[in-house]
């Protein structure tokens, strides 16, 4: 199940991926974040175990979008299997560096 | 870059390290909708800019995040429906940004801890005023990493 909200910006779930597999691709700001929120909020609310969410096509990153991960990741703190970002590419990295947050997010690999 | 100061402040949060100071050179002015889904092409401005002003790489990049991140907070605190004024002023080796929008009564006026971090590593300077009419933002950034290489150097 795909949503695209322009300019490239999309995220994808897979439910029948073992577990739930949520990809995010494009520029994750204030303003898409939104929907990141959206999706993956609704995916831990029903997935069984884990929730992996797939940011190696994420582009950009700022305090919005990291918020939102911040906020999931809290969200899924509190329930069996939890969330883990996947693959979080360069401009992910970057600003979980800069932030020093990286201790917030379970990573993988 | 001429926004005037404004005459009365309630609230500044800034740098200590570099004030912000606009160099000498092009200007770059936009006028788009206050809208957080603008931001994006704030972030392709400024990054052709940096790329103008002979920035580096980590530069450019660092310049795309400082733009976006005061842009969000002045976007999230202007009046519904307003527009913004911004201005890129362009010279070798640095770039300056300055937006103002018409203030939303009892917006929030600071970043937030997040914000903050990524705004003080990115910048050589910002600054944030703010009167009950009006926010503005600014910041500077100069060029730390190499220009980008020619090609086959």
């Amino acid at each position: 199940m795909d949503t695209a909200i322009g300019y490239g910006f999309g995220v994808r779930c897979d439910t029948a991926s073992e577990p739930t597999l949520v990809s995010v691709h494009g520029e994750l700001d204030a303003h898409t974040s939104r929907e990141v929120l959206a999706r993956v909020t609704e995916r831990l609310a029903e997935a069984e175990g884990c929730v992996d969410l797939d940011l190696s096509a994420v582009t950009f990153l700022d305090s919005g979008g990291l918020r939102a991960l911040a906020l999931l990741a809290a969200l899924g703190s509190g329930r069996r299997g939890g969330l883990r970002l996947v693959d979080p590419s360069a401009p992910v990295r970057r600003v979980l560096a800069l932030t020093g947050k990286s201790h917030r997010f379970t990573v993988a690999p | 870059m001429n926004i005037p100061s404004l005459a009365q402040t309630d609230s500044v949060a800034e740098r200590p390290r570099s004030e912000p100071s606009p160099p000498e050179g092009d200007v770059v002015a936009i006028t788009l909708p206050a809208r957080l889904d603008r931001v994006r092409l704030l972030r392709l401005v400024a990054a052709g800019l940096g790329v103008d002003a002979d920035l580096g790489v980590a530069d450019v990049e660092d310049l795309r995040s400082g733009v976006d991140e005061l842009s969000c907070l002045l976007f999230a605190a202007a009046r519904p429906g307003s527009l913004a004024r911004l201005r890129f002023a362009v010279a070798d080796g640095v770039v300056a940004f300055r937006a103002a929008v018409a203030r939303r009564p009892g917006a929030p006026i600071e970043p937030d801890e997040v914000s903050r971090l990524v705004l003080d590593a990115v910048t050589d300077g910002y600054a944030i005023e703010a009167s009950a009419e009006e926010l503005q933002v600014e910041l500077v950034r100069r060029r730390r990493s190499g220009a980008p290489q020619e090609p086959g150097e």
